[in-house]
């Protein structure tokens, strides 16, 4: 479904991603965990071309990304929940989700929102707030709802539980795992690896802008490296 | 209690106090038999007129959260604000208002004067409501706004002159070269970065007056252009010496001629050109159009990683926002029939954008009020000749001391009544 191939992204003469590689395939949940700065963030946006990897080509179900402009990307069915989440902060929380429904097709609009907020029923009674006075699960929750809405075949994630209490994290992943199983693919950037790597399917580490590590998340947890550094395990 | 009770004050007394001020050089001031009478107590009448008004609509706004299902907002705090009683109350104020501005003309007592300054804050309030688009809205910093100001004027009096185009055709005329100007300079600048467009935009306006003083032969250089066709009215023409083909109103109406017909009639379509564009924005702002505008704004980012083409996105506000000043730029020349680059300085962009800020950088209602008080404000200052700039920025300052969201301070006035009037679709 998604291939990455050989992606460098650089800020000027900063390389913060150098030659990674990732696959996923339809339906998996694939993770990438890694320390500050270690160029998660970087690799995803590259899906976006923001910014364009200066090498490499990404492959989502046989379209070459690396030639699109950004907002083509988004209507290819592939929708992004960002780091630091960047709802609309003086919009309601259903503009909010009227924006990621923006290319579909009105029929669609009830049912999903129907869908959203049974994922995250919290959300139903703040439809009419505005998102910027929510608190910082909830903005998580729109910021997930938002992409959802917009139908995705594969949803982009660049850590949903930063900044969040546990039991609201566990929430979220637990409807993440719901919106799995509803066939959407999903490709992860956490720093929690723990939480990652029970979650996902395929797990990758990266450090210093390179992939170092790939393969099952089950394989990686029993990585002595992997508990050693990334997973706090003495 | 104290706040809600201070709120409940400027409600009933605080709002119609102001907008009494505001109004007051309309009201006080009456051409009698034998010239100019002072009418200290016609203030007082709008004044009881607007707290009773106020007084009803809180009532009808309690009777109606009374009476609504509120189930839906329980433990909620919007709840208390109940959306759909404030759009009753709301509508009902907006129609006295209209009604009130329809027959402003046609008061007892209310002479040229009045009527020719109201015109003028119409068209600083059409000017204001296009540049809130682009600056409120879109988030675009536009310094030279008045050049489309300028082309619009200047392209109906040429258009005028060479073909003869007639006001009404000239309308869209000029809103679509001032569309088109817009295009030209937006398609460079904001494949780049919206922060580019400030700059360009001041040289813009700079370059356009430059070209209107210094190209005689088509633009009359300083002198300006003279006269331009006055409106008329299918064939009724407001003029003493009608053209050929045409009637006079005064003869057809069989009443002596007098100019203040002409001055009653541009008051009239200014008026209708700002009530359509004013219902047309607060519509739009709810489309899938309006919002994506302020999702750009509010995140670029994200925006565009949901699809959204901000490029395209930015250059439609800045066109609609370059066509609005197109279409106050001819009723300018038309209701002057002289025009010269003189009305087109960068002084005039300035107040424009003063306007928006003033007003609460997007609200339309605040664009409204804020053009009143800016356009006003220099008219009761006018005895005090040398400090009246002074007291004027004076006063500006003060109220964005007191004020700083500005006038209307709310981004969104219409945010709640919006999503409850969905959501209650959906529930239903
Ligand atoms: N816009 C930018 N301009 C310049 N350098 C940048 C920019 N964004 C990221 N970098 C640099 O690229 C490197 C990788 O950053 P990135 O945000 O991808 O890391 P990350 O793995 O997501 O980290 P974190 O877990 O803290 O979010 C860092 O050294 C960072 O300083
Ligand atoms: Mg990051």
């Amino acid at each position: 479904m998604l291939r990455m191939d050989n992606i460098s992204v650089h800020y000027g003469a900063i390389a913060a991603v150098e030659q990674a590689n990732l696959t996923l395939a339809a339906g998996q949940i694939v993770a990438v965990i890694g320390a500050n700065g270690a160029g998660k963030s970087s690799l995803l946006m590259s899906l976006f071309n923001q910014p364009r990897p200066v090498e490499g080509t990404v492959w989502f179900e046989g379209v070459n990304l690396t030639r699109l402009p950004t907002h083509r990307i988004g209507r290819l069915g592939i929708a992004c929940v960002p780091e630091g989440r960047r709802i609309f902060p003086r919009m309601s929380v259903l503009e909010n989700l009227q924006m990621g429904a923006i290319h579909q097709p009105k029929t669609h609009w009830q049912q999903d929102l129907e869908q959203v907020t049974s994922l995250f029923p919290v959300l139903a009674s703040r439809l009419g707030q505005m998102a910027g006075t929510l608190s910082g699960g909830e903005q998580q929750m729109v910021a997930i709802a938002r992409a959802l809405v917009a139908r995705p075949r594969l949803l982009v994630l660049d850590e949903p539980s930063l900044g969040l209490a546990p039991i609201i994290v566990q929430q979220i992943f637990a409807a993440l795992r719901q919106v799995n199983r509803q066939g959407i693919s999903l490709l992860l950037v956490e720093q929690n690896a723990h939480l990652a790597l029970q979650l996902a399917d395929q797990a990758y580490v990266m450090q210093t802008g390179r992939m170092v590590m790939q393969g099952s998340a089950d394989s990686l947890r029993q990585n002595p490296h992997v508990q050693q550094f990334y997973l706090g395990m003495a | 209690m104290a706040m809600a009770c201070k709120s409940w004050l400027l409600r009933v007394i605080g709002w119609p106090l102001l907008l009494t001020l505001l109004a007051s050089p309309f009201l006080l001031l009456q051409m009698g038999a034998n010239g100019l009478v002072y009418r200290w107590y016609a203030p007082l009448w709008l004044l009881a007129a607007l707290v009773g008004g106020q007084l009803l609509s809180i009532a009808l706004q309690r009777l109606h959260v009374a009476l609504s299902d509120t189930k839906l907002w329980r433990g909620n705090r919007l709840r208390r604000l109940s959306p759909m009683a404030k759009g009753w109350g709301q509508r009902l104020g907006g129609m006295a208002l209209i009604l009130l501005l329809l027959a402003l003309p046609f008061l007892p007592g209310v002479g040229r004067y009045p009527i020719d300054l109201a015109t003028s804050v119409l068209i600083y309030v059409l000017l204001g409501l296009g540049l809130t688009i682009v600056v409120g809205w879109a988030g675009l910093l536009d310094l030279g706004y008045v050049a489309f100001y300028a082309l619009g004027a200047y392209g109906y009096a040429l258009a005028n002159q060479l073909w003869g185009l007639s006001f009404w055709w000239g309308l869209p005329f000029s809103a679509l070269i001032a569309a088109v100007a817009a295009l030209l300079v937006g398609l460079p600048v904001l494949r780049l970065r919206g922060d580019y467009l400030a700059i360009v935009t001041l040289g813009f306006a700079e370059m356009v007056r430059l070209v209107l003083i210094n190209w005689q032969s088509v633009t009359g250089g300083p002198a300006g252009l003279g006269g331009i066709a006055r409106p008329s009215l299918f064939g009724i023409s407001f003029s003493n010496s009608p053209n050929a083909g045409q009637i006079a109103f005064h003869e057809w109406l069989g009443v002596e001629f007098s100019t203040l017909q002409r001055i009653v009639f541009l008051y009239l379509i200014i008026l209708l050109l700002v009530g359509m564009v004013y219902g047309a924005l607060r519509r739009l702002r709810r489309l899938p159009l309006g919002l994506a505008w302020e999702a750009v704004r509010e995140d670029e980012v994200a925006a565009v990683s949901l699809g959204l083409n901000v490029t395209r996105l930015r250059l439609a506000a800045y066109m609609v926002g370059a066509s609005l000043a197109g279409i106050a730029g001819c009723f300018f020349a038309a209701r002057q029939g002289f025009i010269s680059p003189e009305s087109f300085t960068f002084n005039e962009s300035v107040l424009v954008l003063a306007v928006v800020v003033l007003g609460g950088l997007g609200s339309q209602a605040g664009v409204v009020l804020a053009a009143m008080l800016l356009v006003l404000l220099p008219e009761l200052l006018r005895d005090l000749a040398d400090y009246r700039l002074l007291l004027f920025g004076a006063a500006i300052v003060w109220v964005m001391v007191k004020r700083p969201g500005g006038l209307i301070r709310q981004p969104r006035p219409d945010l709640l009544a919006a999503a409850q009037g969905r959501v209650g679709e959906e529930a239903s």
